[in-house]
């Protein structure tokens, strides 16, 4: 038993120094959550505008198109108690702050990020904004997420080190890349299926989110503006009418009974063409200058 | 809990340390543990449902106790019917109310009568199906007077418990394992180490043969409509990856977790996959419930003594019970039906029994005409496993319709597996990789078993954090055991 033991944990050894490499080497590797909240952490009491949301703002808001200094803390599949997060984090620092936009998207009142295929990212809250999250596997890089990928990262960053996938001011750089039409197609059909799988369950919590960062804003009086975003039309036509309807009513029910609260719904905008798109649902750089203008003077109209 | 989880990582250590250390002395106080323990396995999932398994440990120990200690057949006979409705009674409302309850009221409306019946909201209680089956076997054996029952209630509990297969087998016969709960299990290095090699083998086969042939079978599965018939046969074949790695992966893990602990349990896969007919291939798929179906069903029917009408009608039962065994779905009785046709022609012709070796025995390659019936059977039992893995009987009809159109000659393209998390061409590989281990290693327990095989320890070690760099490196977003809903 004795020889067991110790030959199970000398054979350990090799395992867990690797571990601690690829922990310690991809950490040190420059990425959007850690410049994210560097940023909000030095330049806070500058932002005036502050983007939340997922991949939505995070692609189709551009804070450059904006005559109110803008900063788009938006990530990938961040779901409104990570946006709640954030901005609750910041909002003592964010002493100028007088507007933020977050998008609900047709699946955002549906949606947990630990539930969807990007639950990994769950990590980088953890690790790199200070969230305290129950699930002890998302302390670590190494617990979640691919390893296999963060090595080629590390390969990567230590020979070429890093492509910017973000503008200083926290937009995520999309490639012009023209698809064709066909392409469009599917791909609205296969993300409108994955955006229905959310759960009604969530609707109570995600609410409550939302409703928390209403009142947060409401105390400091700032303004939010919730926004949902255009899609292409192969995107529309494959959602849930009921899910939709009932996202749409909710804001709509908000905006009325919160002073500091306007919604604005592009989903079916006609000024948005495929040209603007990246995927069904998703801008490229067009598409974002385009919004962001938009909602650049509605934000200039109202004040 | 589940094998593949960090909960699982921590349990396993602890109860191994404390078993050995804290409760070696004392086997009634180990049992105790050992039923405890597994315990909190099972209720980590859901704590109600332990009460579905305390009140089948409880009907199995007494009814066997009482059919040994009755002469009157009658009585006797009545007892073990006791047992049979308690289990079957549980088994049928948790798993199959629904699908009946459905099912009368289309047969009705079909007459032009409605029924009023509700469908439940009923949750599938985990490993229902499997220790059912394991402490029935007891007291049909104790009512065949093939077995003495037990007066050892904590064994008995811990028997129809025992943690490392409980959920999802194998299902285990009280024969083999109940009279280990009788003696002091000894830890022999030799056995911890296997043990240890069977853990990873199988974590390897479900972590990265298993959940990243799942990511590609979800997408073709669900989303069958939109895809040729190319990539509808790549996704049945790597749902036959997928199953065999799940299941068989568990039943390592299961027997590997075992031997820590001293037990030895049956062999529940046999390279099924390597079998030159159908009849073979049962042999060697999931045996436990292959050979349970054969003793507690197919023999007491009659078999194949009783004329070939008898034993057409056998066949049948047996598979259709064993598809529906599975789940309370259309699909999987007629994936039972299909097998029956597959192998009813070697029952008919009695070459059922012709392959009871293992293929190619001492040869590095098989030849041409073993490639030949390998890769008929595996076609056959692929083309099975799409109604397995359907999510109705439409679904199964139309994959099929469009696998076997002309869009089969259509070059699957890439961009349908853009989102994929592990590249194409790595699965590939890594089935590749899987085949040729499995191969080499066929006339073995399991794919890593070294046991008595001769080889420096630098190279047993280089095998072994090979197989971990692949799971680390392939780990593929982590799945549920497919069995588990059964």
């Amino acid at each position: 038993m004795k020889k067991f033991i110790i030959r199970f944990f000398i054979f350990l050894v090799p395992i867990l120094i690797m571990g601690v490499f690829i922990e310690v080497v991809t950490r040190s590797i420059p990425n959007e959550y850690k410049y994210k909240n560097n940023y909000l952490n030095k330049f806070s009491n500058q932002i005036e505008v502050l983007v939340l949301g997922s991949s939505h703002t995070y692609y189709g808001i551009n804070p450059d198109y904006f005559t109110l200094n803008t900063f788009n803390s938006a990530h990938v599949s961040q779901t409104v108690d990570f946006d709640y997060f954030i901005l609750n984090k910041f909002i003592e620092d964010l002493s100028s702050l007088k507007v933020v936009i977050i998008p609900i998207s047709y699946f955002s009142l549906f949606s947990r990020l630990e539930e969807g295929l990007e639950a990994y990212r769950a990590k980088n809250y953890t690790i790199y904004y200070g969230y305290k999250d129950s699930n002890a596997l998302n302390y670590f890089e190494v617990s979640s997420g691919q390893i296999l990928k963060k090595i080629k990262r590390i390969i990567k960053y230590s020979f070429f080190g890093i492509d910017a996938t973000i503008s200083k001011k926290g937009f995520g750089l999309s490639k012009l890349k023209k698809e064709p039409i066909d392409y469009f197609i599917k791909d609205g059909k296969i993300a409108a299926t994955r955006h229905s799988k959310g759960k009604w369950e969530n609707v109570v919590k995600n609410k409550k989110n939302i409703e928390k960062i209403i009142m947060l804003c409401q105390k400091k009086q700032i303004k939010v503006i919730f926004v949902t975003l255009p899609a292409y039309r192969s995107y529309r036509e494959n959602i849930d009418d009921e899910r939709l309807l009932y996202t749409t009513n909710y804001l709509n029910k908000v905006s009325k009974t919160y002073n500091n609260v306007t919604y604005y719904n592009f989903l079916a905008d006609a000024r948005f063409v495929v040209d603007d798109y990246m995927n069904a649902d998703h801008f490229n750089s067009n598409g974002a200058k385009k919004l962001s203008k938009i909602i650049n003077n509605l934000i200039k109209k109202s004040s | 809990m589940l094998f593949n989880s960090i909960d699982f990582a921590i349990f396993l250590p602890i109860v191994f340390l404390l078993y050995w250390f804290v409760f070696p002395r004392n086997l009634k106080i180990q049992n105790l543990f050992l039923l405890i323990v597994s315990y909190i396995f099972y209720g980590w999932w859901d704590w109600r449902f332990l009460s579905l398994i305390i009140i089948s440990s409880f009907v199995d120990y007494y009814v066997g106790l009482k059919i040994h200690g009755e002469k009157d057949d009658s009585k006797r006979k009545a007892y073990l019917w006791v047992s049979i409705l308690v289990n079957l009674g549980f088994l049928g409302f948790f798993k199959y109310f629904n699908f009946f309850a459905g099912n009368f009221v289309q047969a009705f409306s079909f007459f032009g009568q409605e029924l009023n019946i509700q469908s439940l909201k009923i949750i599938l209680p985990v490993g229902i199906s499997f220790y059912t089956f394991q402490t029935m076997s007891y007291t049909i054996d104790i009512y065949r007077k093939k077995l003495e029952p037990t007066k050892d209630m904590i064994a008995f509990f811990s028997f129809v418990t025992f943690f490392p297969q409980l959920v999802a087998g194998p299902i285990e016969r009280a024969s083999n394992l109940l009279p280990q709960f009788y003696k002091k299990r000894k830890f022999t290095y030799e056995n911890g180490v296997d043990g240890m090699r069977q853990i990873l083998w199988g974590l390897f086969k479900k972590i990265v043969i298993a959940d990243n042939c799942a990511q590609y079978v979800n997408l073709i599965f669900n989303n069958s409509a939109d895809y040729p018939g190319s990539v509808l046969f790549v996704g049945a074949f790597l749902f036959a990856f997928q199953i065999y790695g799940d299941f068989s992966g568990y039943s390592d893990i299961a027997i590997g977790t075992s031997r820590l602990f001293g037990f030895n349990l049956m062999q529940n896969f046999n390279f099924p996959y390597f079998s030159r007919d159908i009849a073979e291939f049962w042999r060697r798929w999931h045996i436990s419930l292959s050979t349970w179906f054969r003793d507690y069903l197919y023999i007491p029917l009659g078999g194949s003594r009783r004329g070939k009408i008898v034993n057409i009608r056998n066949i049948f039962i047996i598979f259709i019970v064993s598809g529906f065994w599975h789940g309370a779905n259309w699909t999987f009785i007629v994936w039972g039906v299909l097998n029956a046709f597959f192998f009813l022609p070697l029952m008919l012709l009695g070459k059922n029994r012709v392959n009871t070796d293992t293929v190619a025995q001492g040869k590095l390659f098989p030849s041409l005409k073993e490639i030949f019936y390998m890769s008929v059977t595996f076609i056959i039992t692929l083309f099975a496993w799409i109604f397995f893995r359907a999510t109705d009987l439409t679904h199964a009809f139309s994959y099929i319709k469009e696998m076997f159109s002309s869009s089969i000659f259509v070059v699957p393209n890439g961009a349908y597996f853009a989102k994929m998390t592990t590249h194409p061409y790595s699965i590939v590989l890594l089935i590749v990789l899987f085949i040729i281990i499995e191969w080499l290693q066929r006339d073995r327990e399991f794919g890593l078993d070294l046991k008595d095989i001769k080889m420096k320890s630098i190279y047993k070690y280089s095998i072994y954090y090979s197989i971990i760099s692949l799971i680390v490196l392939f780990a593929a977003k982590s799945q549920d055991f497919i069995y588990f809903q059964f």
